[in-house]
């Protein structure tokens, strides 16, 4: 496996799309104050009676003559915020169209519309007609993982910049709730009606919500360029429970085995990180095997939450905007915490903070956990850190 | 615009094992367990073709997949096709609740899943919608990552195992053809292991990068874009693969299999 830690992979701009805000400085207000953007004011009361976290409609509302035939919802909301994410950035200006990578991670792209017209609609469909409406040339790829998704495209996204094989990466993803994926968790029976409650000892379920997020990757010497970084993709783990196609091993060594390569990969110890944004769904049965694993690893001396509570869960997309999350909390030295309970009593064995907080930053870990078993987790290192290696 | 960074190095690799299977009703599974009745045929054929490379290669499937842990990249175009039809349809009747079981199988990592389970492997998995290059893109990531996890291993020396599956529509096949998958097994080897050798096949050549836009969907008349293909075995000569009519380009593809 690559060392991304000594690769110097850096973030050099982000764009957000959530329930919680639409820029990344929204998105900031609403973790500080622990503002939840669940409401069961949505477009999909035929489907569910409970809480979701939904983007405001104007960005996938309206037809544009500019995307043509390829005109859904999702195409627009992926390109509204890829066009925030280059206007920013001057990636394209910067960047010639070969080398720039594309990496997207999505879990219902697509499947709403399977067969039009006598023709297939691919999940890969958002990628592929990105490169048509932005000069993407490069390496381009679209993970399907349920809720890695995401996450297997920020790390793939990474190695290729680090590898060489591109000079940039956008990566991460955009997922807006259809009435499969609604209806679908509603037969799972695993959906709260009201707001979750990720490691709460009385957690009854999810909060789905729609949205995600765009990276741009770099390599390091891309710093002294712009001045500035978020921080670095600094550490990547993958493993598979081979236990059940829903529900996590409850011994929790999948996920365990996640985090320690995610380490290993970024060359740090447990005593390095100083917060993790948990997958933390909010079910039963996730948070007791990820809380196990975490409580193995890292002790009680981490602070660990998940932020599922305040945006809801973006299934494909969730690791994009869990690394966002887990970038901000590193530039702005916070520790997030949930939503805000007035029963403090959680799953025993991990440091569940009730408001966010100042810190030190120099490391964060992101869990993302899909259905089939898949683990991922990402190390996200400090701009600081960044400095300090160069 | 600038790139200043270093290439990947082009390491040839060598196939180990390999197998390609088009499930139809009546082919054998190489393979038992309880959870196989009820498994749809994406999912049975992909246990077909894991359980096949194994049995070519036992010793090394072991040393290099159970033990060595090495990366698994899987890719399918459609996912769970009939599946995800079934869902929508009686989404659009309004039959409802959906079935759960069906809806646990829509992701489309779903068969991989089945796998890890099945053969209880805990490696990493990546699993990618190819679109219409499924299996080609499967082979890309997983050759760039062999040789990006050999440059950083104390032996210099790295495999990967590269699955990839889809369903067959029925008014796509008249002849019972329910899917179709194929599966390489691939260890990083050195020049000097290819020109010594006579009967294996190796892979040498550029990671393909696709430049070329495209923005149309599957029809269902597309043809499936095999690497090795069903019944390649030992190619008897070397071949440049120009690429099968699925890229926008056929002379974008730099894959070449040798004797």
């Amino acid at each position: 496996m690559i060392r991304l830690g000594s690769s110097k992979v850096v973030v050099t701009e982000v764009s957000v799309l959530s329930s919680l805000g639409c820029t990344p400085d929204e998105l900031v207000s609403a973790l500080r104050s622990q503002t939840r953007g669940l409401t069961a004011e949505h477009r999909f009361h035929a489907h569910t009676r409970g809480v979701l976290g939904v983007v405001p409609s104007h960005i996938y509302e309206g037809a544009s003559a500019r995307l043509g035939q390829a005109d859904v919802a999702g195409l627009r909301a992926i390109t509204h915020c890829l066009d925030s994410l280059a206007s920013r950035s001057g990636v394209f200006e910067r960047y010639a169209p070969e080398r720039i990578g594309l990496y997207l991670g999505t879990s219902n792209s697509g499947v709403d519309s399977l067969l039009e017209d006598g023709k297939w609609r691919l999940a890969d469909a958002l990628e592929q007609a990105l490169r048509t409406l932005f000069p993407l040339r490069g390496p381009s790829f679209t993970f399907c993982t349920a809720c890695s998704s995401a996450a297997h495209a920020i790390a793939q996204g990474a190695f290729a910049v680090a590898a060489g094989e591109a000079d940039a990466a956008i990566v991460g993803g955009i997922d807006l709730l259809n009435p499969m994926a609604v209806c679908g968790f509603e037969a799972l029976q695993i959906l709260d009606s009201q707001s979750c409650r990720p490691f709460h000892h009385s957690r009854a379920g999810i909060n789905l919500g729609e949205g995600g997020a765009l990276l741009l990757l770099e390599r390091a010497s891309a710093f002294s360029a712009r001045g500035r970084v978020l921080g670095s993709v600094a550490g990547y783990g993958c493993s598979s429970d081979a236990h059940h196609i829903t529900h996590p091993d409850p011994s929790g060594v999948g996920m365990r085995l996640s985090m320690e390569r995610a380490l290993r990969d970024a060359g740090i110890k447990p005593t390095d990180v100083n917060y993790i944004n948990a997958h933390g769904t909010g079910t039963r049965a996730n948070d007791a095997a990820e809380a196990l694993a975490i409580a193995g690893l890292f002790g009680v001396s981490v602070p660990v939450s998940s932020t599922k509570g305040l945006h809801g869960h973006l299934l494909g997309s969730a690791g994009a905007l869990e690394a966002v999350v887990s970038l901000l909390a590193l530039r702005e030295s916070m520790v997030w915490a949930g939503a805000s309970l007035e029963d403090e009593t959680y799953e025993p064995g991990v440091c569940i903070p009730r408001v966010p907080s100042k810190s030190l930053m120099r490391y964060v870990v992101s869990n993302s956990f899909g259905f089939g078993g898949n683990n991922v987790s990402l190390v996200f290192g400090s701009s600081g850190e960044v400095e300090r290696a160069l | 615009m600038h790139s200043d960074a270093p290439m990947a190095a082009n390491r040839p690799l060598r196939v180990v094992s390999n197998a390609a299977c088009v499930l139809e009703l009546s082919t054998p599974l190489s393979f038992s367990h309880p959870l196989s009745r009820r498994m749809t045929p994406l999912q049975k054929v992909l246990l077909e073709v894991a359980h096949r490379v194994e049995a070519r290669a036992p010793e090394l499937f072991a040393r290099f997949v159970r033990e060595g842990g090495c990366s698994l990249y899987f890719a399918t175009a459609l996912g769970e096709l009939s599946s995800n039809l079934g869902m929508l349809e009686a989404l659009r009747r309004e039959e409802l609740p959906l079935s759960p079981t069906a809806f646990q199988h829509s992701v489309h990592n779903c068969p991989v899943g089945y796998l890890s389970i099945l053969m209880g492997l805990k490696n990493p998995i990546v699993t990618l919608c190819g679109g219409l290059d499924a299996a080609h893109k499967a082979l890309t990531l997983g050759v760039a990552d062999a040789r990006r996890s050999a440059r950083f291993s104390a032996s210099g020396h790295a495999s990967v195992f590269v699955l990839a599956a889809d369903e067959l529509r029925e008014d796509a096949s008249a002849s019972g053809h329910l899917a179709r998958a194929e599966a390489l097994l691939l260890e990083t080897c050195s020049e000097e292991d290819v020109e010594k050798s006579s009967d294996e096949v190796f892979l040498t050549g550029d990671v393909f990068l696709p430049s070329g836009g495209r923005n149309d969907a599957a029809t269902p008349q597309w043809a499936w874009p095999w690497i090795l293909g069903p019944d390649s075995g030992i190619l008897p000569e070397s071949v440049s693969r120009p690429g099968n009519g699925v890229f926008p380009r056929a002379s974008e593809t730099r894959w070449i299999f040798r004797k």
